[in-house]
């Protein structure tokens, strides 16, 4: 059995609306093991938005255990609760959320900028004893595989703080989603699908122990939504990054090993994805055909996208 | 805070170059107006410093009235002539060099053939002129003779001349002031406006005893001649000098009025030094008023930055959510939105101190009065640091409430902000 890499039990939210008192989340125990790849599904109201919320460290339980790659952040204050989000987590939202005027580098240095150098060797450290799994993840990576990658990356860390081993591994980061030629674009001068993959990379750069995908195609056009799941799905193939999808869409869910039926506060049913979590050859063909799509095609250019919204639905581009 | 979170607050700032600029504004004129009404206090300042220290830092001026914190009741004995005769003992010894009287001055035309002019009558000893550092244009001073006849001559101050005699020589002249002709002996230099009001340059100078004999007969209750001001010239400006001569004086003055061991003195013994002490911590508190009043312009600006800061503050809460979410902390935030304010701040007092200093230069340039001499004016170094710390108080003082604000925002309500 893998190592748990997230683990709640019995998770309670309420919120206090007038005179009645809404049980956003009435018990929850998850256990997500390292490398799974998760689908959160629920209609609204179910509860899955405060789980996420609490699974990503922007909120605290009532009551119950969270315990997130080892460490329990259940009862942390703002301040830690920001430290964990900023090693741990990497968040990417339906809106994209990126920072307006501001480059798709410097949109990946970010949470490098507010890591500094204290938890820097820790990620590091991390880097280095995840090495060893993560080659044979890695190993069909035409690209530099994610052990080469994080070795670097550990290095430059130990050697120097900040600047420059920043901007690398933005750099690399940015390469990893495909947009290398990107990087210095604002994002009113890339399309949506460009935006939400900087986003991937903002996400990716400071190596967190799981990714939270908030309804991240929602806002996107059917072919992008492909080229997006299609990344997701690599880099968890690829790497072993644990990947939690919060979405209401039953076709993404379904291409998870897992899924997670939340109803009223309260996890309704369990399932199997259609790609097996012991079997990782499905996803791993999947990420095979995301990458030659990738390397065919960069996504639309800005003249493109100015003339054709990229988000607006049921639209594709032939 | 590091070189980056200055790149992002003035990326920040740049993205609104129309508010910035506003707020800047703001800044510039309360800092601009601090700096150019402070520069004016400092001149003036200075300027009277400056004339009080030309008179002579070594010179001791007595006159009537109870020194401050006296509470005596008793009447005060008036300073005459006859005492200023009696410190003549502390020139034995070398205590002092010179002492000089001068009586009440009074108004008085003074004409001659044909022209006139107002001029300030003023009886004086022999030593009057030297004592005061005043010096003679033409002709010759009052001397112990002229004293000691009661003679009917006069020095006169370079407007009187001026406008007495335009062309001739006024020397041996005769002029009549009151009843009295007087020969004019000497014409002094121009002085410029003195530093107690009242010009050397618009007097008649002419032998206390002639003017106590002429002009009034007043006699004090103890028989003596009534006078203004006694001026004591020391050998030198130190410390122990002045002390010496002001306690000299001060033991002869007590017995001649019969004061009694537990009394006050009922004359005030004054040094330049005192007077320019005096006169700059006065003028200093007016320098101060005047940087209070610009001060309240500083308060409206940095309101404006407190207003601009909510604004911003409101406007980039899903900023503030992403920066949270990807892991800043509320200190993150709260210095990223202070550095902003402090940066607009500082740039305005330093853009306010530029325009400060060029307004008060062209101040500066305003010909007042008769002379076509402006107003003084300095910006001074003290009046620098104080605009653009002042200015940084503004900025963090006003900031801190926004940027407080922006730092305690819930990251899940910022991210869901449209």
């Amino acid at each position: 059995m893998r190592e748990s890499v997230i683990a709640t039990s019995d998770l309670r939210k309420t919120y206090v609306m007038g005179d009645s008192a809404i049980h956003a989340l009435d018990g929850v125990s998850l256990h997500v093991e390292r490398g799974e790849l998760l689908a959160i599904t629920g209609p609204s109201g179910s509860g899955k938005s405060t789980l996420m919320n609490i699974l990503g460290c922007l909120d605290r339980p009532d009551a119950g255990n969270y315990i997130l790659d080892g460490e329990d952040v259940a009862t942390l204050d703002d301040n830690r609760l920001a430290e964990i989000r900023n090693r741990k987590i990497g968040f990417v939202f339906q809106s994209f959320n990126l920072l307006p005027r501001v480059s798709a580098l410097e949109q990946v240095e970010l949470p490098l900028l507010y890591g500094g150098g204290n938890t820097q060797g820790s990620s590091a450290r991390r880097s280095l004893q995840e090495a060893g799994p993560a080659t044979r993840a890695g190993g069909k990576s035409p690209e530099l595989s994610g052990a080469q990658q994080r070795i670097a990356v550990a290095r430059d860390l130990l050697l120097q703080r900040g600047g420059a081993a920043w901007r690398d591994r933005a750099k690399e980061a940015l390469i990893a989603v495909g947009l290398e030629d990107r990087m210095s674009h604002k994002p009113t001068e890339l399309s949506g699908g460009q935006q939400q993959r900087v986003a991937i990379a903002r996400a990716l750069v400071t190596d967190p122990a799981i990714i939270l995908a908030d309804e991240p195609t929602g806002n996107l056009d059917s072919r992008t939504s492909e080229e997006l799941m299609a990344l997701l799905l690599r880099l968890n193939a690829d790497r072993g990054i644990t990947v939690v999808f919060i979405t209401h869409e039953e076709e993404i869910a379904r291409r998870t090993n897992r899924i997670i039926r939340m109803r009223d506060g309260r996890i309704a049913a369990e399932e199997r994805g259609d790609i097996d979590g012991k079997t990782s050859s499905p996803g791993v063909a999947e990420a095979d055909q995301a990458r030659a799509d990738l390397s065919n095609r960069s996504g639309p250019t800005f003249n493109e996208r100015a003339a054709r919204p990229a988000s607006r639905p049921g639209e594709v581009r032939p | 805070m590091n070189f980056a979170t200055l790149k992002v607050a003035i990326s920040a700032l740049a993205a609104n170059k129309l508010r910035t600029s506003l707020t800047l504004l703001g800044m510039i004129i309360g800092v601009a107006s601090v700096t150019a009404l402070m520069s004016i206090g400092r001149g003036v300042e200075r300027q009277i410093t400056t004339e009080l220290q030309a008179a002579g830092t070594n010179v001791l001026f007595i006159f009537s009235g109870r020194p401050g914190g006296s509470d005596s009741d008793d009447p005060i004995v008036p300073l005459t002539y006859e005492d200023a005769l009696a410190l003549e003992e502390l020139k034995w010894d070398g205590t002092v060099i010179e002492i000089a009287a001068e009586g009440s001055s009074r108004g008085a035309a003074v004409v001659t053939q044909g022209r006139d002019s107002q001029a300030s009558i003023r009886g004086v000893t022999a030593s009057y002129i030297a004592v005061n550092n005043y010096e003679l244009a033409y002709g010759q001073s009052l001397t112990e003779t002229d004293l000691n006849s009661r003679a009917l001559v006069a020095v006169l101050g370079s407007n009187v001349a001026a406008d007495l005699f335009p062309i001739d020589d006024p020397i041996d002249q005769t002029i009549r002031a009151e009843n009295l002709r007087l020969r004019v002996i000497g014409v002094l230099e121009e002085q410029g406006s003195g530093a107690f009001g009242q010009s050397a340059d618009d007097m008649v100078l002419i032998p206390i005893t002639t003017a106590h004999a002429r002009l009034s007969r007043f006699v004090t209750a103890r028989g003596g001649q009534p006078i203004n001001t006694i001026s004591v010239e020391l050998p030198d400006e130190r410390e122990e000098t002045i002390d010496a001569g002001a306690a000299g004086i001060r033991q002869i003055l007590r017995e001649r009025h019969e004061i009694p061991e537990e009394e006050d003195d009922d004359f005030i013994i004054m040094s330049p030094k005192d007077l320019i002490a005096a006169v700059s911590a006065a003028l200093g508190v007016f320098t101060l008023f005047l940087g209070a009043i610009a001060g309240i312009s500083l308060l409206v600006g940095g309101i404006g930055i407190m207003n601009i800061m909510l604004v911003s503050v409101t406007e980039r809460t899903r900023e503030i959510g992403i920066r949270k979410a990807v892991g800043a902390k509320r200190r993150d935030i709260l210095i990223q939105f202070l550095v902003e304010s402090v940066v607009v701040s500082v740039l305005g007092g330093l853009l306010g101190i530029l325009f400060g200093t060029l307004i008060s230069f062209g101040i500066a340039q305003i010909p007042l009065g008769d002379d076509g001499e402006g107003l003084q004016t300095a910006v001074t170094l003290d009046i620098v640091l104080l605009a653009v710390s002042v200015a940084a108080s503004v900025g963090i003082f006003f900031g801190i409430y926004p940027a407080n604000r922006a730092a305690r925002l819930d990251p899940i309500q910022a991210l869901r902000y449209e």
